[in-house]
């Protein structure tokens, strides 16, 4: 029988790690720090984290270099509650990387909503060391949204780094979306990769279809197997965590359910907004 | 020698090939169903479907190993009231493919109510679902009492008209072919043998907490597949119900092993994450390679061949 099948390895069990640093990046949001390395790790994968004797959900790595890695949980339900009381020294367990990743291009316009900055962080990393040019735009509702900004400040020329919040607290008062539409005016990017809420992605898929452009989306579904055998995570007929997370515009051209409808944990599909209302709890 | 044809007759239904993608694995709406059976598979069993919305249980819900896998999905349903879209969305793959729905209820009145629902959306099978480890609701032992088996088919049965009805028998009890043949006595139609084994359980060493949310799951995959093909055997010596052999196939040799126990079609669950969704696809030919080699133009040669004297 092969042995070989999409994950290398055909056993997928929890590998323990230690929390050795905890970062503050906000009021509600923890990155916790890890020694050693995830395998082959791309970025706009996955890893299914695990509290022991709790429950275990997809995050990012949002930071990974050749000694360390680091996880970023924001306080937002009953999971991300418990995350958030995590301590240094304590034990999780992490499986993975799952999914598929960015493909890294030249020139290119990166957007990032909210929490979507974080599987966009490694992609900058690799931008970086790749000498490629792009922008970024990173929008949140306010200041305290906008994560990694001195870290990334330094990174970027300033006038590649564009920030906007929806209360106007740090940088222009406005959309991303807004932002995306005068950034093509001005330049016609090879791509756009963009993480965010999905109607912030929906619109930015639009943007592209209109100047047509490629683009390169990560999308969230509620998740429980992680490796394409519950079905859970589906949108359409593609699974978030096999085909996905990050998909291309041609296939979200077939993907109905994008920007409009998801799956709730009995399996009852339902409207975005119900979904996302679920999903606070 | 031409590419053999696949086809087997089950329930007096025609099969195009004898794969059937077991219950619980993809199939959250009928999209993921049609991509299944783009794949390859011609039976495509629904997700169990219940009496009212169940969350399932937390992750980890599914722990793949080499040769086996341990779950704990725990029925995640959003009940058969909020699935009326999803039928209407079944029905295109109706013509071409063999609809299989599985349901399940915590008591015989709860079989009843939700068989009797869907068997007014015409599928071509309803399985029972007697036999899922992981609630504690409906369990094992529901599969364990004769007398309830015995009842849920006949009253099953009561209700669904012409659909074949097809209970899911466990491996866990003392002698399957007995519970078996109390299926064939109250109307069954057909056999699903087995759902999975056990339920196991796995411990992580470092944090001393058993890894499955639901800490205990059943074992399914490879190492699955002798204690399948023994209840499959044991099944066909005590009855004359086709069977649907379900446990460990992942290649056409599998399939073929199961069919010579007795089994008519097979089931595949697990084997979708040892070799792909195309793992369907994948045993078709290999099944095909195999008769080629051995001769075989049809498989209704080899269905019990291992019973023949």
């Amino acid at each position: 029988m092969e042995k070989k099948n999409g994950f290398g390895f055909a056993r997928q069990v929890p590998v323990m790690y230690s929390i050795f640093k905890i970062n503050k990046e906000s009021p509600t949001c923890n990155t916790f720090f890890f020694k050693g390395r995830i395998r082959s790790f791309k970025p706009g994968q996955f890893i299914m984290f695990w509290i022991p004797g709790h429950d275990e959900k997809p995050f990012t790595i949002s930071y990974i270099d050749e000694e360390i890695f680091g996880i970023t949980i924001e306080k937002r339900g009953k999971f991300t509650e418990k995350a958030s009381n995590l301590k240094e020294g304590d034990v999780v367990g992490i499986r993975g990387p799952y999914g598929t990743s960015f493909t890294p291009m030249d020139n290119s316009l990166i957007v990032a909503g909210g929490l979507g900055i974080m599987p966009l962080r490694p992609l900058i990393y690799q931008l970086r060391r790749n000498n490629y040019d792009f922008t970024l735009v990173q929008g949140a509702r306010n200041e305290e949204g906008i994560l990694f900004t001195k870290e990334i400040s330094l990174l970027l020329k300033q006038e590649n780094y564009i920030i906007c919040t929806d209360d106007g607290s740090l940088g222009e008062r406005c959309f991303t979306t807004v932002l995306l539409e005068k950034c093509l005016q001005k330049r016609k990017p090879s791509i756009v990769y963009a993480v965010g809420p999905e109607v912030m992605m929906a619109k930015v898929y639009e943007i592209c279809k209109m100047n047509n452009i490629r683009c390169e989306l990560s999308l969230e579904r509620y998740m429980k197997c992680g490796f394409g055998l519950c079905g859970q995570c589906a949108c359409e007929d593609k699974l978030v965590c096999l085909d996905g997370p990050v998909f291309n515009n041609n296939s979200l051209d077939n993907m109905k359910e994008f920007g409009r409808s998801a799956y709730l944990k009995d399996g009852r599909k339902v409207p975005l907004k119900e979904y996302y209302d679920y999903r606070e709890k | 020698m031409s590419i053999p044809s696949l086809q087997v007759n089950f329930c007096n239904l025609p099969f195009s090939n004898p794969t059937v993608l077991a219950s619980g694995i993809l199939g959250i709406n009928a999209q993921q169903l049609k991509r299944v059976a783009e794949a390859g598979a011609c039976g495509l069993t629904l997700k169990s479907i219940g009496p009212r919305a169940r969350l399932g249980h937390n992750n980890p819900v599914i722990l793949p190993y080499e040769q086996y896998m341990l779950n704990a999905v725990g029925l995640p349903t959003p009940g058969y009231k909020e699935m009326e879209e999803k039928w209407q969305e079944l029905e295109s793959l109706k013509k071409k493919n063999i609809l299989i729905a599985s349901i399940f209820g915590g008591t015989v009145e709860e079989f009843v109510e939700v068989a009797e629902y869907v068997a007014n959306k015409s599928p071509h099978i309803i399985e029972l679902n007697l036999s899922c480890p992981n609630s504690d609701e409906h369990g094992t032992a529901f599969a364990n009492n004769t007398s309830i088996v015995q009842e849920v088919i006949s009253k099953v049965k009561a209700v669904s008209g012409d659909i074949p009805i097809m209970p899911k028998l466990s491996p866990n009890v003392m002698d399957i072919a007995e519970v078996a043949r109390y299926c064939e006595m109250s109307g069954a139609d057909a056999i699903c043998a087995i759902n999975t084994l056990g339920p196991g359980m796995a411990i992580d060493i470092s944090s001393r907490k058993p890894i499955l949310a639901y800490k205990k799951g059943g074992l399914s995959g490879p190492a699955l597949k002798p204690i399948a093909v023994r209840c499959v055997y044991d099944i066909h010596s005590a009855t004359k119900l086709p069977i649907l052999g379900v446990g460990g196939i992942t290649n056409g040799e599998d399939a073929i092993e199961m069919m010579m126990a007795g089994a008519t079609v097979v089931g595949i669950g697990s084997g979708v994450y040892y070799r792909g969704i195309d793992v369907f696809s994948k045993v078709c030919n290999e099944m095909q390679q195999w008769m080629i080699k051995n001769n075989i133009s049809d498989l209704q040669e080899i269905i019990g061949a291992a019973h023949r004297q």
